[in-house]
């Protein structure tokens, strides 16, 4: 008959027993002791029956909004502190002092640029500002083009530099309707 | 089997990392969607929330990127997530709102314990009558509700260790990377939290 010392020094190995990872003649041991103790035996079934529950635990999903929102979410938190944005980086560009003047004197040109379209297509006989400033508001717009072209391939070529084309990229597979939270038990 | 380490996917951890490192978003993404399901199951068992779970979940993605350039090949990257994870869960348990558990006794008897349950006399003992099957379904959901509400009045490592063991199915070694502690407290907190379970569902083992 299995005495009560033999139940404290089995009890705490009842968990690993019902796991079946004890050594084998730990497991050995403890068998031999359940077969002669009831109290030890039913301990043993209840810690069994209580993995069971546990395992019967259905398995919980994220909702449909995850996947956007963790894109919105590295974006806010983590890119876009680190990545000026458009606006800082043209400001950027315009402050350095070897271009500003040749812009500033180009947007201004470029100002006058439709009244003097305006005129050159009434006059044939163009006065002397009208070629530089055509050519000038080309340059700014061309500059533009410029800074939205390396905006752009800055951000294909390092998706993860880019708040929106993490947003899109993350959120693409989703499709709509997948702002509804999900429905959960 | 629901292990990190028997992954065969088209990309290995290893080569995914390495990407992610070098600000890939395909290869991020790629992270996300094969670990989402099993750290978002783990923080819903330990907060008892889909909110909070989400909420906790999306941290740790973002924890990943970034950290991901000091990520060493040290542990799998399984391991660290979960790390990541139960780390998160700490910290909002210290913030106060989740844990409910630290104040209530293991010895309590599985009711009337805590004032927010109110009268919950019938709370514990109806054993669901499985034999009727239109109620099988509401029994099963409310079996669900009973052993979730018995993790939560586990202290939060007891309850960590039950989870990464029982629920995801993970071998101590992994939960000893997991937790940075020894084999032997592994065992014994998953030990200690499956005896209070025990006596929290009693009413719910078929033995
Ligand atoms: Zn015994």
């Amino acid at each position: 008959m299995a005495s009560i010392i033999d139940c404290k020094k089995i009890q705490p190995l009842l968990s690993e027993y019902v796991d079946g990872t004890l050594a084998g003649d730990s497991a050995w041991g403890v068998k031999l002791h359940l077969s002669s103790c009831a109290v030890c035996a039913r301990a043993a079934e209840e810690l069994s029956a209580t993995v069971s529950l546990l395992r019967s635990l259905p398995r919980e999903e994220t909702s449909d909004a995850f996947s956007e929102a963790l894109a919105r979410r590295l974006a806010d938190q983590v890119l876009k502190p680190a990545r000026p944005d458009l606006g800082e980086r043209v400001r950027e560009w315009w402050s350095l002092p070897r271009v500003r003047p040749a812009l500033a004197a180009a947007g201004a040109l470029a100002a006058l640029a439709p009244a003097a379209l305006f005129f050159s297509a009434r006059q044939p006989a163009a006065p002397v500002t009208e070629p530089p400033a055509v050519a000038s508001a080309g340059d700014q717009q061309q500059f533009l083009d410029e800074v939205l072209e390396e905006h752009a391939s800055y951000a294909s070529g390092e998706p993860l530099g880019d708040p929106t084309a993490a947003v899109l990229l993350v959120s693409s597979p989703g499709g709509e309707g997948s702002t509804a939270r999900g429905d959960r038990p | 089997m629901l292990t990190t380490r028997s992954l065969t996917l088209p990309h290995s951890d290893t080569s995914l990392i390495a990407r992610c490192q070098k600000a890939d978003l395909a290869a991020f993404n790629e992270i996300v969607a094969r670990y989402k399901g099993k750290i978002y199951n783990y923080l819903y068992r330990m907060t008892g929330s889909a909110e909070d779970a989400e909420d906790l979940t999306q941290e740790v993605f973002v924890r990943m990127y970034t950290n991901i350039g000091s990520f060493r090949a040290q542990s799998s990257l399984g391991t660290w997530l979960f790390r990541i994870a139960g780390n998160l869960c700490v910290d909002a348990f210290r913030r106060g709102k989740k844990d409910r558990a630290v104040v209530q006794s293991l010895d309590a008897p599985a009711s009337g314990h805590g004032a927010e349950d109110g009268g919950d006399a019938q709370q514990t003992q109806d054993v669901p009558d499985w034999s009727q099957e239109p109620q099988r379904l509401f029994a099963r959901k409310e079996l669900g509700a009973k052993i979730q509400a018995a993790l939560e009045k586990l202290p939060p490592k007891l309850r960590s260790a039950v989870v990464l063991h029982d629920v995801e199915g993970m071998a101590y070694e992994e939960i000893a990377a997991i937790e940075s502690i020894p084999l032997g407290t592994v065992k014994s907190r998953i030990f200690n939290g499956r005896v209070a379970l025990r006596e929290q569902l009693r009413p719910y083992l078929e033995a």
